[in-house]
């Protein structure tokens, strides 16, 4: 029962970082119909930020270490989201509305921020230390308050963002532009600003994503390859561009990653994501939520 | 006028082949035939994603294939001790039949969807090969595949202990690849393989059974990319499941847009290219992801259609500024 329960809190923890790296790379996909192959980089780089601010320099020394955190997130989000503003007007918007060659440059993307970060940071692991320590039980069962933190941190953001789509002009706006960007440009939606806010948005997600691993797991600049993966299994059973479709496929690929691991061994259980994505796809070709492009 | 450029083209065709069948005598340098040896593998493989690639669909399981290629052949050879030149075309046609098995279901899947399924593809046999380990050696893979046997011609035994006779043999596969797809290309399967991107409703409104030339397409790239992972196995004399992970297939999307798709000479000419300023670069080995995305970046926003249609912009201009 212990290891149950501890096996399905770490997959909860393991599908939140999944859902935040996945609802962005759908958010990409759904309004400027990019495969954003480079979408782990920004996670990385979320990651680099954290240890750089929060551990390497120490950020505002002398408050107390989960504020200190907090903040360090908050400007390594910003960061990131501004970084990938820029990929987005300068480098995919040439390319708008080409499926082919924007997955091509952004694979160059993805190159390009991999090894800068190893010329930058090194190839060595990095670790962040915890600004959450200690434990909750509940009964003789033991949550460590890193994992719980991460989720909670982790629903946060989702239901912010759910609220910032469902509830707030830019966020109908990007709805509308989703559906159809050129009836959306007809109604005076300026087509510019909504895809500089959905890159934004999504960058800052993965960021948060990778601030939020840093102190559970080690940074190096190859961190973003097996989440993009991931996230690309979770988007893909979920229906591309459907954000519910990413919290499901999210949950069932953490989760079930999170059991396999435990109860037969770690090569297992991408074989099995894959297997079952794979198996999706020939069932339904379009993912649970999606739609005919 | 058309006379002429086709016997230029011939001209120019004839003296590389020359050269190319030459360079061994002129050039004894083991380290630049390496170089070359993996120039004429990495076109293989590209020349075999192209195929598809024209469709528009982004094979990102090229390296699986050529993985398969090479743990078949590695296997056959080391447990049934079959004779390299044997397990040469076995290893191209295994390399085909899963492409063909992979292909079926997936082919119908549009666009973004069949990127990401080839994707994970690569995921599932690099798993496979790492925990399959009393068959394919595990995370270490295959050691000690022999070397190719030798073969004798009137009399004279060509023994491949040097690079020389490797460089032959993958100058002679190069040659078939380039032969093969060229035909193809200029074929009716190339014309509609074209159209797909284009008008696929309308090809398959026409009458052309669109699925059965794309699935044809995507086996005939596997095919190459079988017998290329084969060669390479018996050229390195060991494979293991790092060698053949999505990024090499990457590099060879990259590599094949970056010499441009539009022609055959362009995956060969992005090879050349890009593999030369590899090597060349060795020093500075961290920054050539930096280097090769940039390229990538200016290539596809500059000169979309690839190096290889630098000489037709160049006339253009000139012309233009003559007028």
């Amino acid at each position: 029962m212990e290891m149950f329960l501890q096996t399905l809190t770490n997959g909860v923890m393991t599908s939140m970082i999944l859902i935040l790296i996945a609802s962005g790379l759908c958010i990409i996909f759904g309004i400027l119909h990019i495969v954003n192959f480079a979408h782990g980089e920004f996670y990385m780089l979320g990651g680099f930020l954290i240890w750089w601010l929060f551990e390497l320099h120490a950020l505002l020394a002398g408050i107390p270490d989960t504020i200190r955190y907090i903040i360090a997130m908050i400007i390594s989000m910003a960061v990131v989201g501004f970084i990938g503003i820029v990929v987005e007007k300068y480098i995919y918007r040439p390319f708008r509305n080409n499926l082919f060659s924007t997955m091509i440059v952004a694979l160059g993307i993805m190159f390009i921020l991999q090894a800068s970060a190893l010329v930058i940071f090194g190839a060595r692991d990095k670790a962040v230390s915890s600004p959450f320590v200690g434990k909750f039980n509940l009964g003789s069962i033991y949550f460590s308050a890193e994992r719980l933190a991460a989720i909670a941190c982790g629903v946060i953001f989702i239901v912010a963002l759910y609220f910032l789509i469902d509830r707030t002009k830019i966020g109908k706006a990007m709805r509308a532009v989703a559906q159809d960007s050129e009836a959306a440009l007809v109604q005076g939606i300026n087509i510019g600003t909504v895809f500089t806010v959905a890159m934004g948005l999504s960058c800052a997600l993965a960021a948060a994503g990778g601030a939020l691993v840093g102190p559970i797991f080690y940074i190096n600049p190859y961190m973003g390859v097996e989440p993009i993966m991931k996230a690309f299994v979770v988007v893909i059973l979920g229906g591309l561009g459907s954000l519910p479709g990413a919290v499901i496929g999210g949950f069932v690929v953490g989760i079930t990653e999170s059991f396999v691991t435990t109860y037969i061994g770690a090569h297992f259980a991408m074989l099995v994501v894959f297997l079952i994505m794979i198996g999706t796809l020939i069932a339904k070709p379009t993912g649970i939520f999606g739609h005919a492009e | 006028m058309q006379n002429n450029i086709i016997n230029v083209k011939r001209v120019t065709v004839v003296l590389f082949l020359v050269l190319g069948l030459l360079f061994p005598v002129l050039i004894k340098d083991p380290y630049i035939m390496h170089i070359l040896i993996s120039i004429f593998i990495w076109s293989i493989l590209t020349l075999g994603i192209r195929v598809i690639l024209v469709a528009g669909y982004l094979n990102c399981a090229q390296a699986s294939f050529m993985g398969m290629g090479a743990y078949a052949s590695g296997v056959l050879a080391l447990n049934l001790g079959l004779s390299f030149w044997l397990c040469l075309p076995i290893a191209g046609i295994i390399s085909a039949l899963l492409a063909l098995f992979i292909g079926y279901p997936t082919l119908r899947i549009k666009g973004a969807y069949f990127v990401i399924v080839t994707f994970g593809v690569t995921e599932v046999f690099r798993h496979i090969w790492m925990m399959w380990s009393s068959l394919f050696g595990g995370p270490q893979g295959l050691l000690n595949i022999p070397r190719p046997e030798p073969i004798h011609i009137a009399g004279l035994a060509i023994i491949f202990n040097t690079k020389v006779p490797f460089y032959y043999l993958a100058l002679i596969l190069f040659l078939i690849t380039v032969f093969v797809l060229y035909r193809l290309d200029v074929s009716r399967m190339g014309l509609i393989l074209r159209a797909i991107p284009q008008a696929d409703l309308l090809a398959e409104c026409v009458g052309v059974n669109i699925m059965k030339y794309k699935l044809a397409a995507f086996v005939v790239g596997a095919f190459f990319a079988g017998i290329a992972g084969s060669f390479w196995a018996h050229y390195f004399t060991y494979c293991s499941p790092w060698d053949f992970t999505f990024a090499v297939s990457f590099y060879m999307l990259m590599y094949s847009v970056m010499g441009g798709i539009g022609s055959v000479l362009g995956p060969i000419l992005g090879c050349s290219v890009m593999l030369t300023l590899d090597e060349l670069l060795r020093p500075f080995k961290q920054y050539m992801p930096i280097v090769l995305g940039m390229i990538l970046v200016i290539v596809l926003l500059f000169i979309p259609g690839g190096f290889v249609t630098i000489p037709e912009r160049i006339r253009t201009r000139i012309k233009r500024r003559g007028d």
